[in-house]
């Protein structure tokens, strides 16, 4: 099998090198055969990665340890599930898992794609292709995932602990099929760019692969909290961690970018912001793989991955901003708006507002990620910004954003009216009032909160509002019965409802996180086998210690009943997993889980013998809602991919359209 | 290597190579002419959107007569010129 995979991996490298010049040469020249087999590369550099991959996980699986990957990042007792998924687990398979998916998107653009898309195509194929030529030749000469291991051993050391959870056999490859797949939008608009093809043809084919990648982006992200909730131990789902933030920075630019295309597609306004924004978006991937894998960031909980190959990246980010500036500069004449921003008291200004307010987030989180480095290279000591930092500048921020997604559907094109966009957002007001009530009600007290609470009700009140107008409308002209009328609003243009079921889920999230931080707290009691203790309402019952074998680890447990609200003689088993080889146990939290608040134990430690056992309690409220605001976001997202690229209304009123005057304000700017 | 990894091996090969050559080899005399001349194909890009969006705005033209774009409403032989 190494023999095998060295060879699909040899094969992959000429072959994208291949497609990439027989890609270019094909654009140049418009010959027919070169485009073809240039496609046709691309596709062969797919099918040899997969080979590759396949090589490697036929390796993993079989407990081949004559392979480094393989004798590196699993061990013999380790469940088929954690082996398949040890491709991820070291640099070498993180850069082939990398390339490939890459690779499957280029195939994808190169065979499927052409026959949607044929005039950014031809150069789309030789831009990836040309990006994959890194990877595979990363793969092939600097992070060689066949390299043999010296000797015979007969078992491995195992995967990282941390890595030993079920998230994380599906956060890292939702991750990555986003992060990689924002090459594809940013490659498409740089071919549109060169052409000087109109806003009206790249923006549907450039939005729809920014949002299959921000869907997976914003997903991995929740999951990312998920896994660090259930497996860090310390009651909390998001710590601005380096690598955490890594995965939030082009999450921003790319939720700027989406929101600024809807300007471009409009009005043709806002290009050289988006021209920022998707360069900002792709580089800030590199950047993200360079925190992950470069080990800079000795601060992080991922820093256990890094190794070296960060360097790499930081060349590729270099030669990629300086392709890109280049690009940009020689099309300096297509990044002026067409039309100027008449009001800026109008959507566009609104959509640009919030543009600003995300890459301001984004230089705020990338100035306090990259704090220890710069510390270190002016004073010599390397500071790390604590949390306090990232909350008091990322908050208002936030609350700014949410403000400004509630007021956006109300807020006409061009130019709109404060007492007219006031009376839109009638609900939204309502809304805004019993959100504050509530949360006072519910136990929040800090102005962060009460006006938190207030905004993103307001917020989803402005939603809801859309939805129950939309369908109000539609039964008037059909007869419909609402059910019918609102499933009719939402096939009809699933574009723009998709979008707004993606904002509830968002606000879901903030819900959850505010929540999450109203009337939480935490109790450490020690605890005599047989002792009862209070906890909050909570009567919390320690049974006794229990040693449980796992597949390549022990864990001691604690056992504990739970008695309160929602809970009746409730069994939790919070323990630490000791893994052969590594000095500091894993923590193993016990969750039980509920709509309102979770109770979360951590087993701390334990006297020899197990009388007596150190246990930390926190009652996290309403955390719940932000793995739920997660599926609910993709359903938006889904909703919104499904449908065509022009709403169907806007398709039959086009066939009919008639010249309108612009508005003479508009015209005077023009004069 | 066993001779299943051989065969699958020269099939990889095969495949890949394949796959990048068969374009040549399937095109005829007539069908490589195809490949009409870079300034060409621009010029009939340029033509097309001409015709069917605003060059000010990217909004399309709704139907072949109209004079003034829909969405910015500059006139339509401003943009042509």
């Amino acid at each position: 099998m190494v023999w095998l995979g060295r060879l699909a991996l040899a094969l992959a490298g000429i072959s994208t090198v291949y497609a990439a010049a027989a890609g270019l040469w094909a654009y140049r020249t418009g010959d027919v055969r070169w485009r073809e087999s240039a496609r046709g590369a691309a596709v062969g550099t797919a099918v040899a990665l997969t080979a590759a991959v396949m090589a490697l996980e036929v390796a993993l699986v079989g407990g081949d340890f004559s392979v480094w990957a393989v004798y590196n990042h699993t061990n013999r007792g380790l469940p088929l599930a954690y082996r398949m998924t040890a491709l991820w687990g070291g640099d070498s398979g993180s850069v082939l898992f990398w390339g490939w998916i890459l690779s499957l998107y280029t195939a994808y653009v190169a065979g499927i794609g052409w026959r949607k898309e044929r005039r950014m195509t031809p150069l789309v194929v030789p831009m990836l292709a040309g990006l994959l030529v890194f990877f595979t030749g990363m793969s092939n000469l600097v992070v060689d995932p066949f390299r043999v291991v010296p000797g015979s051993p007969t078992d491995g050391n195992g995967l990282e602990p941390l890595l030993q959870n079920p998230v994380m056999t599906i956060h890292p490859p939702a991750m990555y099929t986003g992060l990689i797949g924002l090459a594809v939008p940013f490659a498409f608009y740089l071919a549109a760019l060169w052409q000087r093809l109109p806003g009206r043809v790249w923006t549907p084919v450039v939005r729809r692969w920014l949002l299959w990648s921000w869907m997976f982006l914003s997903a991995a992200i929740v999951l990312g909290g998920w896994w660090a909730y259930m497996e860090l131990g310390w009651g909390g789902y998001w710590e601005w961690d380096p690598v955490e933030n890594a995965s939030l920075l082009p999450w921003l630019t790319a939720t700027a970018f989406l929101h600024t295309l809807q300007v471009e597609d409009r009005r043709g306004m806002f290009r050289a912001v988006g021209a920022a924004l998707i360069t900002a978006t792709f580089l800030l991937t590199l950047v993200g793989t360079y925190i992950t894998r470069s080990g800079v960031l000795p601060n992080s909980v991922h820093a256990f991955a890094g190794t070296g190959v960060g360097d790499y990246f930081v060349g590729l980010l270099w030669a990629v901003l300086a392709g890109t500036v280049v690009v940009l500069v020689l099309r300096r004449d297509q990044l002026v708006d067409r039309i100027p921003l008449v009001d800026t008291f109008s959507r566009e200004g609104v959509y640009f507002l919030m543009s600003f307010f995300l890459a301001v987030l984004a230089a705020v989180v990338l100035f306090g990620t990259f704090y220890p480095v710069l510390s270190r290279a002016l004073t010599g000591t390397a500071v790390v910004l604590q949390v306090g930092f990232f909350n008091t500048l990322s908050v208002p921020l936030f609350l700014g954003l949410v403000v400004l997604m509630g007021a956006a559907p109300a807020v006409a094109w061009r130019s709109a009216r404060w007492r007219e966009t006031a009376r839109r957002l009638s609900g939204a007001w309502v809304a805004a009032i019993a959100g504050l009530v509530l949360a006072y009600g519910w136990g929040a007290r800090t102005p962060a909160q009460l006006f938190g609470d207030t905004v993103v009700f307001f917020a989803a009140g402005s939603m809801i509002q859309e939805f129950v107008r939309g369908t109000r409308a539609r039964q008037r002209s059909t007869r419909e019965p609402w059910p019918q009328a609102l499933w009719g609003l939402v096939r009809a243009d699933r574009r723009r409802w998709g979008g707004y079921v993606s904002h509830l889920a968002f606000l879901v999230i903030v819900l959850g996180v505010i929540g999450s931080h109203t009337g939480n707290y935490t109790v450490t009691e020690t605890f005599r086998q047989g002792q009862t203790e209070a906890v909050g309402p909570y009567r919390v019952t320690f049974t006794g210690l229990t040693d449980v074998p796992g597949p390549t680890y022990e864990t001691t447990q604690a056992n504990i009943v739970v008695n309160g609200p929602g809970y009746h003689n409730a069994t939790a088993t919070p323990g630490l997993q000791f893994f052969p080889g590594n000095a500091q146990p894993v923590a193993h939290v016990a969750i039980l889980g509920g709509w309102w608040q979770d109770f979360y134990a951590v087993l701390e430690g334990y006297t020899p013998g197990g009388q007596t056992v150190n246990l930390q309690f926190f009652v996290n409220p309403m955390v719940s809602w932000i793995w739920i605001g997660m599926y609910l976001l993709v359903a938006g997202s889904l909703v919104a991919l499904g449908g065509p690229e022009r709403p169907r209304s806007a398709v039959r009123a086009g066939a009919g359209w008639l010249p309108v005057p612009a508005p003479l304000r508009e015209r005077r700017d023009e004069a | 290597m066993t001779p299943v990894g051989w065969v699958l091996a020269v099939a990889l090969v095969v495949g890949v190579v394949g796959l990048a050559v068969v374009p040549f080899v399937r095109a005829k005399p007539a069908e490589t002419g195809q490949g009409a001349p870079r300034s060409d194909v621009r010029a009939a890009v340029a033509a097309e959107l001409r015709a069917k969006y605003c060059l000010w705005c990217g909004e399309p033209y709704p139907t072949a007569d109209q004079t003034l774009c829909g969405s910015c409403g500059r006139p339509r032989e401003e943009a042509e010129a």
